[in-house]
């Protein structure tokens, strides 16, 4: 699957952090007077000044893996999601379905070119989906897997054949890029291009980036999409600034002083409550496809069942479920909503968030293991771990401490928060917890993503809307990538594979919810909570911001961009 | 005859001077109003850091229901709570002890450090007093906010890498004032005496010169405690602390990220703040009480 990050919610990759962690704290003192500097000082009519913690991976449409929207307005795609978030034409002009679904015919616009003035063909779709299919680069990189061939007959014509009907058409995702530009690099080269030109045929053209500063886009008044040229996009947006804040209270402060535009999600729930009634703000929660969890290290020794792996660093007796039942039933996963999140999100269960809709197993309240740290003692006490030695803690039937570590990303507000929480519940039914909350991400992410050196890990995902990219994560294909328990069970990943490419969708969804039923009764994660995404914006110098599922500024959908315009 | 007996006779050895001045000493200080107030304010928070730390969890525990988050102070709930819930009162109480315990022990890795570069680069001299005196003055130039920072964020967070980066950054100063007092010390009768019937560098730098200079030991360590109270609160509003323990910093750093400054949760933000500023100022009254008790030249001025 992809390589893609964990926390989307925040637009912050994992090679993100690796750059990022460390000056945030010293930023914070810096970063308020600094804004409107960053912004450009006067406000231009025409501009979106968009206020968040992290504005852009690389110019790299290959290799990104945070900010898909920011490609997405400089390259093309043949579809793209509406604010609904359902597949849309885009680039394409038709989209037919041939060989059971499996192959797949897109028209495409003519007379369309790319930033430098070459024309956009065929040729490069089909370089742009070879590259994407043989690197298996990028967000929607692993949505590539069932494309088998690309065939370009002519200039305004691309045929897609996959293994059996894609469960979600890559072509959604997948930005296009100019083959005059980047054929003939290696893979190798691929990987490390700078793409300083960022030449693309989109909405917009790369104006300034500076890294971890401000990334500056202007209109292409040449776009096919806007309504000049006769396209369906009405917005009249002359640039996007994205600047880069330090915290949110600054993020706040910077929109009630007029000095962005739109915020970026906001984890505080006071925070974002607080812009309530300030003049011109509109404050607004949307639904969600995030989910909080914390991921159990379940590496098991393929040759050696029960046994560890020889690489995992985890502690073994967190491969028995018993244990991990156990820490499902002691989380009082209400109080943590409650809490953490101010009320503003619902109690988690499966691996999908409710936000993904049918695709969504719900779990009856009755058959949730989850707030009731009797059932949590009575379970561990019938398995053999009591307490011999009189310590508070448990041991197993080896003498064994139930003793765990719990690391906790400081990136994102809420998850130390989840975790400070989490300790005393579990030590409350005889579990000794060495809370890790300040390890620096850089070596989180290292220890848990390629180490595999942890037992339990906080951790934020926001899943694309559709159900194979969250189902992806616990592949056994993820170890070393995606993966935040090194889970791998033979019948999950047949029933994963095979709904990637099920033409049926009322069976591909009870595939997806069997598989989401094997995971939830395999405890190897442990789902706090879905939030619901909490954004503000102002309505006095832009107007006809859309109502958009998953957030006004999502990674999955750049409608907002593209339908605003100046008041 | 014997070493000991020599030096009897000239003076008393440091030891005894600095033993038998120390009731006088404090009688001194207490007469200085400032001192006064410094010595009881310390007291009261050495005896409220204890009680905190015998009486709650650290940290306290947090509220059940959305309710209890950002509660305003009232008779239930005395000084409120914070964005989970958790008691401000409580969190103050196990906050103090917190700080006292990283100003103590940071101040003491410092004044170990200071005192033997100072007393061993004074009383040596020569090029290794030069050599000496050219890292201390190095350590002095650089920044001291930045280079904690950096540590801080290098190193493994925890409470045991804040005191040992705090000590290790704030040696310097201390390290100039007591050479300069070992070298008005150097050349004194007793020290020479002693020299002159064969006590050994060490010994003579143990028995005679730390004990004379141990008042402006102290009386320094005491303003560098304050200081080292401020940087530990310091790094934690910045995020470097102990993620895991409740600190008056961490307190303000919890109030800033979840928005109770900017939503006028008072109770949340004031305490945390004042309570710093007064332990802060305590130790600088006494502090500078002191120097001024056992450092007569600078009272004249």
């Amino acid at each position: 699957m992809s390589d893609t990050e964990g926390i989307l919610d925040r637009q912050i990759s994992r090679r993100q952090f690796m750059a990022y962690s460390g000056k945030f704290g010293v930023a914070a003192m810096l970063a308020s007077p600094m804004v409107a500097a960053a912004c450009g000082g006067e406000t231009a009519s025409g501009v979106m000044r968009f206020g968040h913690l992290n504005i852009f991976d690389t110019p790299n449409p290959v290799v990104t893996v945070s900010t898909p929207d920011m490609h997405w307005l400089v390259y093309d795609r043949l579809m793209e999601f509406d604010n609904n978030l359902s597949p849309q034409l885009s680039l394409a002009t038709s989209r037919d379905l041939s060989n059971g679904g499996a192959t797949v015919t897109y028209k495409i616009r003519s007379g369309v070119e790319f930033h430098d003035g070459e024309p956009l063909t065929s040729a490069d779709i089909k370089y742009s989906f070879e590259l994407y299919r043989d690197t298996k680069k990028g967000l929607f990189g692993g949505f590539f897997e069932p494309l088998e061939t690309v065939e370009a007959p002519d200039d305004e014509t691309v045929v897609l054949h996959f293994s059996g009907p894609p469960a979600l058409d890559p072509s959604v995702g997948a930005p296009i890029i100019p083959a005059h530009i980047w054929q003939g690099m290696s893979p190798e080269d691929i990987d490390i291009f700078g793409n300083d030109e960022m030449i693309g045929s989109g909405a917009f053209k790369l104006n300034e980036y500076t890294p971890d500063t401000r990334l500056v886009l202007d209109r292409n008044s040449d776009w096919w999409g806007w309504s000049s040229n006769d396209g369906p996009k009405t917005g009249t947006l002359e640039q996007i600034i994205k600047v880069q804040l330090a915290n949110e209270e600054t993020i706040a402060n910077s929109l009630r002083n007029d000095e962005i535009d739109v915020t970026g999600t906001l984890s505080s729930p006071d925070i974002w409550a607080g812009l309530q009634g300030e003049p011109n703000v509109v404050v607004e929660e949307y639904p969600g496809l995030v989910l909080d969890h914390f991921g159990i290290n379940v590496y098991e020794d393929p040759d050696n069942p029960g046994q560890p792996h020889p690489n995992s660093g985890g502690n073994p007796l967190l491969l028995d479920p018993v244990i991990r039942e156990a820490m499902s039933w002691a989380m009082d996963r209400q109080r943590l909503v409650d809490l953490v999140l101010g009320g503003r999100g619902e109690k988690g269960t499966v691996v999908l968030p409710p936000g993904l809709g049918d695709a969504f197993l719900e779990i009856p309240e009755g058959e949730q293991a989850n707030g009731n740290p009797a059932k949590a003692r009575e379970i561990l006490d019938a398995a053999g771990y009591v307490d011999r030695d009189g310590d508070g803690v448990r041991e197993s039937p080896d003498g064994e401490k139930l003793s765990f570590r719990l690391f906790a990303s400081t990136v994102i507000d809420r998850l130390p928060l989840y975790a400070e929480l989490i300790k005393p519940m579990l030590e409350d039914v005889g579990m000794e917890i060495q809370g890790v909350f300040g390890e620096d991400d850089p070596t989180l992410i290292q220890r848990v993503f390629v180490d595999a050196d942890w037992d339990m890990y906080t951790w934020v995902w926001q899943t694309p809307p559709d159900a194979t990219f969250m189902l992806s994560v616990q592949s056994c294909d993820q170890f070393g990538n995606l993966s935040d328990t090194y889970y791998c069970d033979a019948e999950y990943e047949a029933l994963f594979k095979a709904q990637q490419t099920e033409g049926n969708p009322a069976q591909r969804l009870d595939m997806v919810k069997q598989a989401q039923q094997i995971f939830y009764d395999s405890f190897a994660y442990c789902v706090m909570a879905y939030p619901t995404k909490l954004q503000a914006y102002r309505d006095d110098n832009l107007v006809g911001w859309p109502f958009v599922n998953n957030g006004i500024t999502t990674n999955w959908s750049t409608e907002t961009f593209l339908i605003v315009s100046e008041a | 005859m014997s070493a000991e007996g020599i030096v009897a006779e000239g003076a008393p050895t440091g030891r005894d001077r600095a033993g038998n001045q120390a009731p006088a000493v404090l009688g001194q200080l207490w007469r200085t109003g400032r001192g006064k107030i410094g010595l009881i304010l310390l007291a009261v928070f050495v005896v409220y850091g204890v009680a905190g730390y015998l009486a709650y969890e650290n940290p306290p525990a947090a509220g059940e229901t959305v309710e209890d988050r950002f509660r305003a102070p009232s008779v239930d709930y005395l000084l409120g709570t914070d964005n989970l819930g958790r008691s401000v009162w409580e969190q103050l109480a196990v906050g103090a002890g917190i700080s006292l315990a990283v100003g103590v022990a940071a101040t003491a890795i410092a004044v170990l450090i200071g005192s033997t570069v100072g007393i061993t680069s004074g009383y040596i001299g020569g090029r290794f007093d030069q050599f000496a005196m050219g890292i201390t003055d190095m350590f002095i130039t650089i920044p001291a906010l930045p280079l904690i920072i950096v540590l801080a964020a290098v190193l493994s967070r925890g409470l045991p890498t804040i005191i040992v980066v705090i000590g290790v950054t704030s040696w310097a100063v201390p390290a100039r004032l007591i050479r300069a007092e070992v070298l008005s010390q150097r050349e004194r009768t007793f020290i020479l005496r002693a020299k002159a019937i064969g006590m050994r560098p060490l010994q003579i730098m143990w028995t005679h010169v730390l004990p004379n200079v141990a008042g402006i030991v102290l009386a320094n360590a005491i303003l560098l405690t304050a200081a080292a109270i401020l940087t530990e609160a310091v790094l934690a509003f910045l995020g470097l602390g102990d993620p895991s323990l409740i600190s008056w910093g961490k307190m303000l750093q919890n109030a800033f990220s979840s928005g109770a400054t900017s939503l006028g949760y008072w109770w949340v933000l004031i305490p945390p703040g004042l309570l710093i500023t007064l332990l802060v100022l305590s130790f600088t009254l006494v502090g500078n009480a002191l120097t001024d008790v056992i450092d007569p030249r600078r009272r004249a001025e």
